[in-house]
C-alpha cells in the first residue's frame, strides 16, 4: 500500500469513528419492542441502561450499536483498519448472530451517546445440544481458540447449549473531557447491574457464561462478580487474516478462553442487591470494594 | 394557527379525504410502502407542520425551525432514499415525490427543506461508491437530524449549468485545483437551500483549466471544513422557512476520495439528478396547488352569496372544475416522470421537464384562482392562501426555469437529445 492509499485509509477510519462518536441514539429505549426489553433503568442525571434482545431493536438502531462496536474496536486496534477500509464498513458485520444476541448498553440520555456496552451471544443452534457434542457449532471464542471448552471444564449439573451464552465486546466510549474515575466506575456498575438483571430474564435460564480475554483485564473484571472462573491455559487463539477482528489475537498479549457458572436464583438476586448497594454507597469506590469482597470469586486453571 | 373557517357539513362535496382518494386514479396504483409513506407524511403535515407554518412564515428570514425537521426525521423523511439495509426507508424518486406533495400541500417551505437534503444525498447514493456511503450516510441514521444540501448555482452560472447546449460556455467560476491528494476549492455559491444548516454539501466545481461541462465535478464537502463560510440568508418572498444561503469557499481542502462520479463526472450526474429533482419539484408544485385549492374548495362550499353557495355559481364552478382538473393532470405527469426516473436508464429528460413545466404553471394559476375565490380573505395572512400564492412562484425558478425546461422539451421533440 502506498502513501496515498494509506492516507485515504486513515481518513476513512477517522471519518467512520467520528460519525459514530457523534451518533445520537436517544430514542433507542423507546423504540425497542417491549417484549424484548430485558432491562431499563433511567437515572436522574440522564444515565440510561438498557438490555434488549437483538430482534426487538429496530434495524437503524442496530446499525448504530454495531457502528459503535466497530468504532471502538478500531480505536483500540482490535479491528483491522485495512479490512474495514477495503470492505467500506461503517458497522461491524452482524449477520451471523442476528437471532440470538442480547445488547446491554449504558447511554447518556441527553446526547444519545453509548458510554459502555457489552453483548451476550447465545448458542448459534436452535435445538438444545450437549455442549460436548463435537458436531455442534462452536461459540466464537471456541472457534478462535480451536477448542471445545466443555471437553475441559466440568459443571455440577448437566448443561445444554441453549443455556450457555458468550460474553463479547465489552467496550467503552472514547474517554471524554470531564470523565472522572468515579463517573467511570458508576457507569461500569450500572452496566453490570443491567447485565446481570437481564441475564436473569433470559429463558431458558443461563447456566454458563463463556468468553475470552486478557487475564489481567477482562477476566479480572469478570471475576469481580462471578464465583468461579475456569481459564484454559495453552491455547493459541487466532482468526484468519481476512477476518475483520483478527487483530484481537495479535494486538493483545495473552488471550485466554474461560467458562464460568452463571449466577442464578438467590445467588443472582444477591449479586444484583450488592450492586445496588454499591451504587447507593456514599463512597462509590468503597461500595464497589465491599461488593467485590462479598461476591467476587476465584480463578481456576485448566491446562490443555 | 389554523384557517379561520371550518367545514360545517363533512358529508358534502367538501370531504377532503374522499377528494384526495378520488384524485389518485386507480390505474396508477402506488406501491404499498409508498402508500403507507404518503399517509404518514400527510399526518405529519397536518399535525406537526400545519400548526407552525404561519409562525415560521412570519419569522425573521434567517430563523430555522429545527423542531419540524426533528419530527420529520423521526418519521424517516431525511433518509427516505437510503436503502433499507443501510437503515433508510428505501424509496425512490416516486416515494420522495409523493411525500413532498403531501408536505407542500401544507407548507412548501417545509417540503423544500426535506427535498433539498435528499437532493444533496443523491451524489453519495447514486455514485455507487461504498466508501463515500460509509462516510456520509450513517449521519442520517441517528436520532439527531442532519441535513445535506446541493450547491450548484453561482452568481454568473445558474441556467447555463442546466442547459446542455450552454454547458461549453458555462461560466462556472468555482474551481478545484489538484494539490497532492487533495483538491483546493475556491468560489461562491448562491441561493443554496439548507446551506446555512446542512452538515455537508454536494458542491459542483470545474477542474482548473477545464471550463464547461467536461470539467464539471461533484465534490462532497463537509461544511465545517476550514475555509467554508456560510454567508447571508436570502430574504425571500416565499419559502421563508427554508434558508437559501450564500456559501463561500476559500482555499477549502477536500481529499481526492470526496469526488462522486470521478473527475469531470459532474455533468452526467447533474443530468440524472435533474430528472429526479424536476419530478419531485413538480410534486411540490402540485402540493402547493392542492393546498390552495383545498382552502378555496372548502370556502366555496360554505360561503353563500345570492342565496347559493359559491360553488353553485357557474363562474366559480367553472373555476373549481378547471383547478381540480389541472391538479389531477399535473399529478399524473409527475407520477409518470418519477416512475421513469426510477425505472429507465438513461431516464429521458422529456418527462420530468414536461411535468415540472406544467406543474409550476398550474400552481401559480390555481393559487391565484383560490385567492380570487376567497376575495379579501384570500389576501389576508391567516387564511393561508396568500402564502400559497407567494410560494407558487418559487418552484418556477429553482431546478429549472420555464425557459430551461422548454429547451429541454423542444430538444427532445426535435431529437437533439433524448
Amino acid at each position: 500500500m502506498n502513501g496515498t492509499q494509506t492516507a485515504v485509509q486513515d481518513r476513512f477510519v477517522a471519518d467512520v469513528r467520528a460519525v459514530h462518536d457523534r451518533m445520537n441514539l436517544r430514542g433507542l429505549a423507546a423504540a425497542v419492542r417491549p417484549d424484548d426489553l430485558l432491562y431499563l433503568a433511567r437515572r436522574q442525571d440522564g444515565l440510561v441502561v438498557l438490555a434488549a434482545r437483538h430482534q426487538g431493536i429496530p434495524h437503524r438502531y442496530l446499525l448504530g450499536i454495531y457502528g459503535f462496536r466497530l468504532a471502538q474496536y478500531l480505536r483500540l486496534g482490535f479491528a483491522s483498519e485495512e479490512l474495514a477500509y477495503r470492505r467500506a464498513l461503517f458497522t461491524e458485520p452482524h449477520g451471523g448472530t442476528a437471532a440470538n444476541e442480547v445488547h446491554v448498553l449504558a447511554m447518556d440520555e441527553r446526547s444519545g451517546a453509548i458510554l459502555r456496552y457489552v453483548s451476550l451471544v447465545g448458542a448459534p443452534d436452535g435445538a438444545p445440544q450437549d455442549p460436548r457434542d463435537a458436531a455442534r457449532p462452536p461459540f466464537p471464542c471456541e472457534q478462535a481458540h480451536r477448542v471445545n471448552l466443555f471437553d475441559h471444564v466440568e459443571f455440577d449439573e448437566p448443561v445444554a447449549t441453549r443455556e450457555i451464552w458468550e460474553v463479547k465486546r465489552l467496550v467503552h466510549r472514547t474517554p471524554q473531557a470531564g470523565d472522572d474515575g468515579a463517573t467511570r466506575l458508576r457507569v461500569t456498575l450500572e452496566l453490570m447491574l443491567g447485565f446481570y438483571t437481564a441475564l436473569g430474564r433470559i429463558r431458558p435460564a443461563v447456566k454458563v457464561l463463556v468468553g475470552d480475554g486478557e487475564e489481567g483485564v477482562a477476566i479480572q473484571r469478570t471475576l469481580r462478580s462471578l464465583r468461579e472462573i475456569t481459564v484454559l491455559e495453552g491455547t493459541t487463539p487466532s482468526l484468519p487474516d481476512d477476518d475483520l477482528m483478527f487483530p484481537l489475537y495479535t494486538a493483545r498479549e495473552v488471550v485466554k478462553a474461560f467458562a464460568a457458572r452463571a449466577p442464578q436464583g438467590a445467588e443472582l438476586d444477591r449479586l444484583t442487591d450488592r450492586l445496588t448497594e454499591a451504587l447507593a454507597h456514599e463512597d462509590l469506590l468503597h461500595g464497589f470494594r465491599s461488593m467485590v469482597g462479598s461476591v467476587g470469586g476465584q480463578l481456576r486453571r485448566v491446562a490443555i | 394557527m389554523t384557517t379561520a373557517f371550518e367545514l360545517k357539513n363533512p358529508a358534502t362535496l367538501s370531504d377532503l379525504g374522499a377528494l384526495s382518494a378520488a384524485a389518485m386514479p386507480s390505474f396508477f396504483q402506488l406501491p404499498p410502502d409508498v402508500e403507507q409513506l404518503r399517509d404518514e407524511a400527510r399526518e405529519f403535515a397536518e399535525t406537526v407542520v400545519k400548526p407552525r407554518r404561519l409562525a415560521n412564515d412570519l419569522a425573521p428570514h434567517d430563523e430555522f425551525d429545527w423542531e419540524i425537521v426533528r419530527k420529520g426525521h423521526e418519521l424517516g423523511l431525511l433518509r427516505l432514499t437510503i436503502p433499507k439495509e443501510l437503515g433508510g426507508r428505501g424509496v425512490g424518486t416516486l416515494g420522495v415525490a409523493v411525500v413532498l406533495e403531501e408536505l407542500a400541500a401544507v407548507c412548501a417551505s417545509t417540503a423544500l427543506i426535506f427535498g433539498a437534503s435528499l437532493l444533496g444525498q443523491t451524489s453519495v447514493l447514486t455514485s455507487g461508491d461504498p466508501h463515500l456511503q460509509a462516510r456520509f450516510l450513517p449521519q442520517f441514521l441517528g436520532d439527531e437530524p442532519v441535513l445535506a444540501c446541493n450547491a450548484i448555482t453561482e452568481e454568473v452560472a445558474g441556467c447555463d449549468l442546466l442547459i446542455p447546449d450552454n454547458s461549453p460556455v458555462a461560466q462556472e467560476v468555482m474551481t478545484a485545483r489538484r494539490d497532492g491528494d487533495e483538491y483546493v476549492l475556491n468560489g461562491i455559491k448562491r441561493f443554496i437551500t439548507n446551506g446555512k444548516v446542512a452538515e455537508w454539501a454536494t458542491v459542483f466545481a470545474n477542474l482548473e483549466g477545464h471550463p464547461g461541462a467536461d470539467g464539471l465535478t461533484a465534490f462532497i464537502v463537509p461544511l465545517d471544513t476550514p475555509g467554508v463560510t456560510r454567508g447571508p440568508v436570502a430574504d425571500k418572498m416565499g419559502y421563508r422557512a427554508c434558508l437559501g444561503t450564500t456559501l463561500l469557499f476559500e482555499d477549502v481542502r477536500v481529499p481526492v476520495e470526496n469526488i462522486a462520479f470521478g473527475e469531470g463526472g459532474g455533468w452526467g450526474f447533474l443530468t440524472m439528478q435533474s430528472n429526479q429533482a424536476r419530478s419531485t419539484v413538480a410534486a411540490i408544485s402540485v402540493g402547493v396547488a392542492r393546498g390552495a385549492f383545498e382552502i378555496a374548495h372548502r370556502y366555496a362550499g360554505e360561503r353563500v352569496q345570492g342565496g347559493l353557495p359559491l360553488y353553485q355559481h357557474q363562474f366559480t364552478a367553472r373555476k373549481l372544475a378547471e383547478m381540480t382538473a389541472k391538479i389531477d393532470a399535473a399529478r399524473l405527469l409527475y407520477l409518470q416522470a418519477a416512475y421513469q426516473a426510477d425505472n429507465m436508464l438513461p431516464a429521458p429528460t422529456y418527462g420530468p421537464a414536461v411535468a415540472k413545466l406544467f406543474a409550476d404553471r398550474i400552481a401559480i394559476e390555481v393559487a391565484e384562482e383560490s385567492m380570487s375565490i376567497l376575495g379579501a380573505r384570500g389576501y389576508c395572512r391567516d387564511y393561508d392562501v396568500e402564502k400559497f400564492v407567494r410560494e407558487s412562484f418559487g418552484a418556477r425558478i429553482y431546478e429549472g426555469t420555464p425557459e430551461v425546461l422548454a429547451l429541454a422539451v423542444t430538444n427532445a421533440l426535435y431529437g437533439h437529445r433524448a
